[in-house]
């Protein structure tokens, strides 16, 4: 088509200039005569002329083409073609004769379309099977172009001469690399340079981080990266919480129905291509604001927490201990909670979210109370010390609550806790101690217990002697059953027990015998005078000393020994006795008559009893020897000083003193009668003069303080720790116990009487701080354990932490100066676990807290 | 072992020096064993007392026999066997010396030959008879066949264990002294002139008296206080330098420095920080291994630590030191035989290892070892195969210093209400008095003025002052 209407024009040209050169006086002549001109370029002409002097230059057509479409003519016959070809494409390039427009040369011009140029495309990829649309821009692009994709023509729009957009989705294979190539067509068909179209894999997006679990209320960072695209956005979604347009995912505030949350990134260039991560959400950090009541009660509460990130199934901690909590909201629970008297009168409550992500809250201290004080907290403390063990949490508050006259009422009436039988004959003592030591921090017969300890540090039997087991147990059996009894019968039952027999000698105690040259054994009629009844001084009724002789002199001795010869040990049970029957230790002594001396003992009892007549038998003489003792007026005096020294005081006044043993003697030495009124003297509660922790009331005192668990029913380890400490437990060095009532401390002045100094020396001293090392560190043994969790729980505030121990081990009375050391040795330890044992350590190895008073 | 025990404390006792001041005046003592523990170079002129206390009251019967073949009263050991019986050594078992002072046979108790072995060939151990608690002299009555027992004031509360086991220990029998005659006898010779006057304590010192077996009132003087070592794990533990263990010990220390006002709780801060401070200068003296050969017994231990804190002396800077040791079981009122025999073997094998460790530190002359007793027992058993409380005992003596191979005081007469019978059993009244005995150690310590020997015993005077047994020669 084209080529033919060029063929036309050119005819035209040519018939044209025939008939104008009928005139040959003036020409013009144009050459070059025919010419191809792209348009874009441009095309000098010349004309040479005969007869004319000057040309004009001008472009014609055939068709009546408007002005400026045919392009122009400079006027030294420089040709530009216009930017579009005209129809048809031949124009002509007259020169012509300016006077004689009849004299005129031209050149036949055929327009030529431009050549075109890609410059960029944009995108220089697609991706296999994505739909796209590419931008080709460049230059000299036509209406007509065409673009090739490796020669092959596609679909393509023309926009502007500098863009062609293509759109279509390819089938190309990834990875292909396509040339592309833009064609113009006739006239003057010209192909563009190439430039490199790549085929991509389809579209992939990638999620990061792979982490798989949000915490409610808390952020995630997700980072989308598209693959195969160079479009990198993303549009988010997440099936519960939000995600902002850069990834930031916010988990809700509270679980929802499911924990699993589906967070998507869909690739705006690809929407089918898009990622998912699962995330798992977890209940939030719970944090409380208030408990409501600010104290809690020992027993029964109704406690409300307000807070927030409280989870559904959260439950309550008080002092380690889990309360089943009634969720309100995420802001608040309420539980009825039973709650136990706590170390320190303080607990830590925390909340505890449920899975998933369980998480415990920071803790927040309250004060745990007796609801209503019968008693004051430092009184108890103190009337604890000396009625028991040593107080714990839970005594204390159990005394608070009911008061001083129903305890002891309580502890009178509560039957002594068993001691287990030996295994066989030949066990020692080990076992012994260790059932006495878990009694001791365990039972609830307290008093009993205490009291009996106190008989047993002044009617002596010790293992030292009595080494083994059977030999021991049913004396300590005696002490407790006989601890709130009478004075004289306690004293006959000592008498005659088998072990006190074997320690003191009065087992087998023969009368003399002349042709053995032997006499009665003086040890138990020396002893139950000196040590177990009147005392060698004669005692005003105070327990001062009195003047005058001795109360008995050596001869009495002798003579009293007499009157408890003839008893031996009772016989294994289906055994007939006889003389020296073999040993046996449950059960009392029995006499045999023919071994008893019968002859008239003489005493000199200050006038109060002069003889035990001759003619008795074994067990009249004997009552009558322990009636002429218990009836000396020294024994009031006597037992009650030791017993206050044993339970209150070192040094009680004489007036203390004399309005005891005013009770024992109105109460015919009633024991109980004698403790209470021990325990209830104004001056046992009187600060400033108690004495000093014996190492076994040291170690029971601390670790009941301590609430110390017992398992196995076996408190092991303990006992070598007051041995240790210079009181190794049922075997004090002799009758004489592990220190005398009249010992003073050397280096003062005066010298204080304080029995327990006396095995307070720098080798104990020592071990009774090593003792606390190892109790607050849990390396006694494997079945005492501390709990200082909840005190660890508080620890953060070290002034919390210093008045719970203050509360524990100094009654709430530790003075600043105390407090400062103490506090100041737990913030040196940066960890709860450290600080509160650095603190503990501190409080309980001093001199402040090993001295009751 | 018991010498872990010294060693073994450096684990378990170290504090910096700045941690010493907060200790105040009673640190002061510590500053003379720093200033020293670089020399372990022995103090110049080192003597050494160790006292061995049998608890409970030794059998001397027992200890020390009549070994003649005559019938004599006092020599013979048929009087002996008449009146013990059942209770008597067999005459063959007897470790047999010779006493050269009355050229008399004795005999030991079988169970202290090696000690009979030392007191026959090297003449280290001597042994005194009759020896007990007296105020006065107790003359004969005018029968001359009893002692006159009112003629003199008695030690009050004769035969209770725990009044003449004081009365041993104070040298004071009336009565009354809180102090013992080896604490007096320290308070001498490092605070010349003290006196109850002086301000108690008052000595700054290291102590030079030492308790291995727990408090005695034997060492308690007025000036000079006593410290008590254990014969194992003597030291804190836990105290491993960190900043933690460091607080842990400025707190200790800082409730050691409140006042209270409490007595009670003042004395118990002067233990815990005279303690403190005993602990490091030992564990800071003690770099040396464990001596070692002693019977692995509580007294064989207790000896074990005396002799290794003996080689340590120069570092503490004590040129004089008493020691005070203990074996307790003595009470035989029955089965004595067997009780007594496994005592006085243990007793003789830590007395002798004792020797033999001394004589390896080369300090046998400086060391003078000696045994106490609250008292003898009956010299007539009881039914029960024992005996009973009884008063003048027999003792040893060893020591490289002791003229041993001699019996010295007077050896009674072994008759039942006799002229030595304070009773009807054999109630030894003693011959010579605690004053006599401890004077002589108290003379070879150093202390030999009368004013001194005063105040350390101050009964010496009613027996003489050149009385003392002559014991060193």
């Amino acid at each position: 088509m084209r080529v033919s209407s060029r063929t036309r024009g050119l005819l035209c040209v040519f018939a044209c200039a025939m008939a104008q050169a009928a005139t040959p006086a003036a020409s013009i002549r144009v050459s070059p005569s025919t010419a191809d001109v792209r348009v874009g370029e441009t095309k000098a002409f010349s004309a040479a002329s005969t007869g004319v002097t000057t040309v004009s230059w001008q472009v014609l057509s055939t068709a009546n083409a408007p002005a400026g479409s045919l392009g122009s003519v400079s006027g030294s016959g420089v040709y530009t073609p216009p930017a579009a070809l005209p129809v048809p494409n031949t124009v002509y390039v007259r020169a012509s004769d300016s006077k004689n427009a009849a004299t005129f040369g031209q050149a036949t011009v055929t327009l030529l379309n431009p050549a075109p140029s890609i410059h960029s495309l944009a995108p220089a990829a697609v991706n296999t099977g994505l739909p796209y649309l590419v931008t080709i821009t460049g230059t000299n692009f036509l209406p007509t172009s065409q673009v090739q994709w490796n020669g092959a023509a596609v679909v393509s729009q023309f926009v502007s001469p500098t863009q062609i957009k293509l759109a279509g989705t390819t089938a190309l294979a990834a990875n292909t690399k396509v040339l592309v190539t833009v064609m113009n067509p006739d006239p003057g068909s010209k192909t563009s340079n190439s430039q490199t179209l790549t085929v991509e894999p389809p579209v992939q997006v990638t999620l990061a981080p792979d982490k798989r679990t949000v915490r409610c209320g808390l952020t995630l960072q997700l980072t989308a990266h598209v693959v195969n695209n160079a479009d990198q956005t993303v549009s988010w979604t997440a099936s519960a919480g939000a995600v902002d347009s850069k990834g930031l995912y916010t988990a809700p505030a509270v679980l929802p129905t499911s924990a699993d949350v589906t967070i998507a990134a869909v690739s705006k260039a690809d929407p089918s291509a898009k990622a998912t991560v699962t995330a798992s959400l977890q209940n939030p950090m719970p944090v409380i604001g208030s408990v409501t009541p600010a104290g809690l009660l020992v027993g029964p509460n109704e406690l409300t927490i307000a807070g927030a990130g409280f989870a559904r199934g959260a439950k309550i901690m008080i002092a380690g201990q889990s309360v089943p909590a009634t969720w309100i909201s995420d802001q608040k629970l309420t539980a009825s909670a039973t709650v136990a008297a706590q170390l320190g009168r303080i607990a830590s409550v925390k909340v505890m979210n449920p899975d998933p992500g369980t998480l415990t809250s920071a803790a927040l201290s309250v004060s745990v109370k007796v609801a209503t004080e019968k008693m004051a907290y430092a009184d108890a403390i103190r009337f604890l010390e000396m009625a028991s063990w040593g107080p714990s949490p839970a005594s204390v508050a159990h005394l608070q609550s009911i008061g001083r006259d129903a305890w002891l009422a309580e502890q009178f009436a509560a039957p002594g806790s068993p001691l287990p039988n030996p295994t066989d004959q030949n066990e020692g003592n080990g076992a012994l101690q260790q059932a006495f030591l878990t009694n001791a921090l365990t039972a609830n017969d307290q008093l009993r217990q205490r009291v009996a300890f106190a008989l047993s540090e002044i009617f002596v039997v010790s293992g030292v002697k009595d080494d083994r087991y059977w030999e021991m147990v049913p004396y300590l059996r005696l002490l407790s059953d006989n601890a709130f009894g009478s004075y004289r019968n306690l004293l006959e039952k000592i008498t005659l027990n088998p072990g006190m027999g074997l320690f003191l000698d009065m087992v087998n105690n023969d009368k003399a015998n002349p042709a053995k040259n032997t006499v009665a054994n003086e040890n138990y009629g020396r002893e139950v005078m000196q040590l177990f009844t009147i005392g060698i001084n004669p005692l005003n009724p105070d327990g001062t000393l009195a003047p005058g002789a001795p109360a008995y002199d050596q001869q009495t001795v002798t003579e009293l020994a007499k009157a408890f010869t003839g008893w031996t040990y009772p016989p294994e049970p289906g055994f007939q006795s006889q003389w020296r029957n073999p040993p046996y230790f449950f059960g009392e002594m029995i006499p045999i008559a023919e071994h008893h001396d019968t002859t008239q003992k003489n005493l000199n009892f200050a006038g109060q009893c002069s003889a035990i007549p001759a003619g008795g038998t074994a067990a009249s003489d004997l009552k009558t020897a322990l009636d002429c003792l218990a009836r000396h007026p020294n024994v009031a005096p006597f037992i009650s000083y030791r017993l206050i020294q044993r339970l209150v005081m070192s040094s009680p006044s004489p007036q203390y003193v004399g309005r005891v043993a005013a009770v024992f003697t109105a109460n015919a030495g009633s024991l109980q009668k004698v403790v209470t009124a021990i325990l209830t003297d104004t001056e046992a509660l009187a600060t400033g003069s108690g004495k000093l922790r014996e190492p076994i009331v040291y170690s029971t005192s601390l670790l009941r303080a301590l609430n110390a668990g017992i398992l196995n029913n076996a408190a092991s380890g303990v006992a070598g720790h007051t041995e240790a400490m210079g009181q190794k437990l049922l075997f004090p060095a002799s009758v004489f116990n592990y220190f005398s009532p009249f010992y003073r401390i050397p280096g003062m002045s005066p010298p204080p009487v304080a029995p327990e100094f006396q095995i307070m020396n720098a080798a104990t001293a020592l071990a009774r701080v090593n003792f606390v090392y190892r109790a607050i560190n849990n390396q006694i043994s494997g079945n005492v354990k501390v709990d200082f969790s909840s005190l660890e729980d508080l620890a953060a505030d070290t002034d919390i932490l210093v008045e719970a121990i203050n509360q524990a081990l100094y009654r709430g009375e530790m003075n600043a100066a105390e407090k400062t050391a103490v506090k100041t040795a737990a913030q040196a330890a940066p960890d709860p676990h450290n600080r509160v044992r650095n603190a503990l350590y501190v409080a309980a190895s001093a001199a402040q807290y090993q001295v009751e008073n | 072992m018991k010498f872990n025990s010294l060693r073994s404390r450096r684990d378990f006792l170290r504090f910096g020096v700045s941690t010493i001041s907060t200790l105040g005046a009673a640190a002061a003592f510590g500053e003379a064993g720093l200033l020293s523990a670089s020399t372990q170079a022995a103090a110049p002129d080192y003597k050494a007392l160790v006292c061995i206390f049998l608890f409970g009251g030794n059998d001397a019967n027992n200890l020390l026999i009549p070994n003649e073949s005559s019938a004599d009263t006092r020599y013979g050991y048929s009087t002996y066997k008449n009146v013990r019986q059942n209770l008597a050594l067999s005459q063959a078992s007897l470790a047999a010396i010779h006493d050269p002072v009355s050229n008399k046979a004795f005999g030991m108790h079988p169970s202290l030959q090696p000690l009979a072995d030392l007191y026959t060939k090297s003449s280290r151990v001597g042994l005194v008879a009759n020896v007990g608690p007296l105020i006065k002299p107790v003359p004969l009555d005018s029968t001359g066949k009893h002692p006159n027992l009112n003629a003199v004031p008695l030690p009050v509360n004769l035969f209770s264990h725990s009044d003449q086991t004081g009365e041993w220990q104070n040298g004071v029998p009336q009565g009354g002294s809180s102090t013992g005659w080896a604490g007096r006898l320290a308070d001498r010779i490092y605070v010349p002139g003290c006196s109850p006057a002086s301000s108690p304590g008052g000595y700054a010192g290291f102590p030079p008296s030492i308790g291995i077996s727990g408090n005695s009132l034997q060492l308690i003087g007025h000036c000079t206080q006593p410290t008590t070592v254990s014969t194992s794990n003597f030291g804190l533990i836990g105290m491993d330098h960190t900043a933690i263990a460091d607080a842990r010990m400025t707190g200790l220390q800082n409730m050691l420095s409140l006042k209270s006002g409490v007595t009670l709780i003042q004395a118990a801060q002067n233990s815990m920080t005279s303690a403190i401070e005993v602990a490091k200068i030992i564990d800071q003296a003690s770099s040396q291994t464990p001596i070692t050969g002693f019977p692995n017994t509580d007294l064989g231990n207790q000896l074990a630590q005396v002799a290794n804190i003996i080689r340590m002396q120069g570092a503490l800077g004590t040129n004089r030191q008493i020691f005070f040791c203990s074996q307790g079981g003595y009470d035989t009122h029955s089965d004595e035989l067997k009780q007594q025999g496994q005592l006085l073997a243990d007793l003789a094998q830590a007395m002798a290892a004792f020797d033999t460790a001394l004589g390896a530190l080369n300090l046998l002359p400086n060391v003078t070892t000696f045994t106490e007793s609250e008292f003898n027992r009956t010299f007539q058993p009881n039914g029960n195969a024992g005996t009973d409380h009884a008063w003048g005992t027999h003792t040893m003596v060893m020591g490289g210093a002791v003229k041993g191979g001699q019996i010295f005081g007077k050896y009674p007469q072994l008759v039942l209400t006799g002229p030595d019978d304070s009773g009807d059993r054999g109630n030894w009244v003693p011959s010579t008095s605690v004053d006599q005995y401890g004077g002589a150690m108290a003379k070879w310590f150093g202390v030999q003025a009368q004013a001194d020997l005063d105040y350390v015993f101050p009964n010496l005077v009613n027996f003489g002052y050149n009385s003392t047994l002559p014991i060193f020669g």
